[in-house]
């Protein structure tokens, strides 16, 4: 049986001359908490907005639960990405009622819970809110979808320790159980307590692909530590 | 889908289109106490802050529409666009749809505004009997000119689609010239069309029968070769224009796009 949730093979992505992505090519599991880690301008945003269909100049190929990239990959595809994208002069409520109209897999009575959570209310304005409770909503609205896939790009960059924390925690206590999560950071430190496995993206190209926990075993090292062996300037 | 991602394009531009009919509503109200004054002077500034207002409302109008499309398929918002699960086509469409159904939203209130204007600042005019000349007078021409509209409509904002999916294009975006490209890009877009538009009907002219000398130099205006030849002219090209640009932009959106 396929348990395979996101298949990405050989894909390319060049900006003009420069190369972004050069053969990337890998697959996530059922189940699996897949670090892509790279420091800037290694690729990773690049990769997530393809896979979010947000770029469409690629070569390659990719498919989300066996179905290639389209309307049936977006509908299994919650992604959080690294920019503030709702509309800022509707209130929470509203935010809320597009999320319900347009993902079949939004639970509002789990969204109106992690929002008490976060000490917002339906009510208030997004323009009123500061750029940290926006992130927070919009995490609040991802983690909200019972999604076969979890896309975040970059959540905890930028924000202090202990909404790094709590993001981290949100996200591992709400995601379902049956979803798999790819997390792109630079932050290592930060996540590799949780990740299953980890992909290394060095100027476009997947250098290190493996399950974290033999890779600490065989290297006898952290995965911080390995990322700084492998990105040492 | 297509019911839902209308909904939400509709929602979007409520507050907007609302504004612009309280302002109707405001300057209807001041209208009328301006003609209690009997004051000749104040009924001619009504009318010309009237014609003012019905630009800006009409150029409002394209504004919202031009931010809405923009925001939405290329700026900050079309991150929410391309997530939701919906086809590039239906999403396009329903913006389409939407600035449609504005668009006819504020022609009848325009409508109404020069009417309720007329008949405030006219009191004495059988408005009524007005209103059933100008009808009479427009019957011959009522089909042709609402499909004309809602064509217009479409093809003006379908130019802004094209110029939107224009600006997002990868080649655009490496040289961080989105806006001003959408802008450029609708401005040459509609001179184009108008061009072909143009040529087009002059050809239609020819082809029945007309020349030259005897219609384009003589006396334009009056030529019924001319209206007849022009008015066909703009709902073949209206129609063209309508299925050409939005193949166009779906396909820049769906194959060629950058957010």
């Amino acid at each position: 049986m396929n348990t395979s949730v996101l298949s990405v093979n050989n894909v390319d992505k060049n900006y003009g001359q420069r190369k972004a992505l050069q053969g990337a090519s890998f697959n996530v599991e059922k189940g699996q908490i897949v670090g892509l880690l790279g420091p800037n301008g290694s690729g990773k945003t690049t990769l997530i907005k393809i896979i979010n269909n947000l770029i469409t100049d690629y070569t390659g190929d990719i498919q989300v639960c066996g179905a290639p990239l389209g309307v049936l990959s977006k509908a299994k595809i919650s992604y959080l990405p690294d920019t503030i994208f709702l509309r800022k002069d509707i209130k929470i409520s509203t935010a809320f009622g597009i999320y319900r109209d347009f993902f079949i897999d939004f639970d509002i009575v789990k969204a109106q819970e992690m929002l008490t959570l976060v000490e917002l209310t339906e009510e208030q304005r997004i323009n009123t809110l500061s750029k940290g409770m926006k992130e927070k909503l919009q995490l609040v609205l991802a983690m909200a979808r019972q999604a076969s896939l979890y896309i975040f790009d970059e959540p905890i960059a930028g924000v202090d320790p202990a909404a790094r924390e709590f993001i981290i925690e949100t996200i591992l206590k709400h995601y379902s159980e049956d979803g798999s999560i790819l997390f792109a950071t630079h932050l290592i430190s930060d996540v590799e307590h949780f990740i299953t496995r980890v992909l290394f993206l060095k100027e476009g190209h997947i250098i290190l692909d493996g399950d974290s926990d033999e890779l600490r075993e065989n290297r006898g090292k952290s995965i911080n530590k390995i990322f700084k062996e492998e990105f040492k300037c | 889908m297509l019911g839902k991602l209308l909904k939400y394009d509709l929602q979007n531009s409520v507050k907007y289109y609302a504004t612009m009919a309280a302002i109707l509503v405001c300057s209807i109200i001041i209208a009328f106490l301006c003609s209690l004054t009997k004051i000749s002077v104040l009924s001619t500034i009504v009318f010309g802050f009237s014609y003012l207002l019905t630009f800006l409302l009409v150029g409002g109008y394209f504004l919202v529409c031009f931010t809405r499309f923009y925001t939405q398929m290329c700026g900050n918002e079309s991150y929410l666009t391309y997530m939701v699960p919906a086809s590039i086509g239906k999403t396009v469409f329903s913006k389409l749809l939407a600035a449609l159904l504005w668009g006819i939203v504020i022609i009848v209130m325009l409508i109404g505004f020069w009417t309720a204007l007329v008949y405030i600042t006219f009191p004495n005019l059988n408005l009524s009997t007005q209103i059933d000349n100008v009808l009479e007078t427009l019957k011959p021409f009522t089909s042709f000119l609402m499909i004309m509209v809602v064509f217009l409509l479409l093809v003006s904002n379908l130019l802004i689609a094209l110029s939107s999916a224009i600006s997002c294009l990868p080649v655009v975006k490496n040289r961080n010239g989105g806006l001003g490209i959408l802008i450029i890009s609708f401005f040459v877009l509609y001179q184009l069309s108008v061009i072909v538009l143009v040529a087009v009907s002059m050809i239609m002219v020819l082809l029945s029968g007309g020349s030259f000398t005897s219609e384009f130099l003589s006396n334009p205006a009056s030529s019924s070769l001319i209206f007849n030849s022009v008015s066909n002219a703009m709902l073949g090209c209206t129609v063209m224009y309508t299925i050409l640009f939005y193949i166009i932009s779906v396909h820049l959106f769906r194959k060629h796009r950058r957010i």
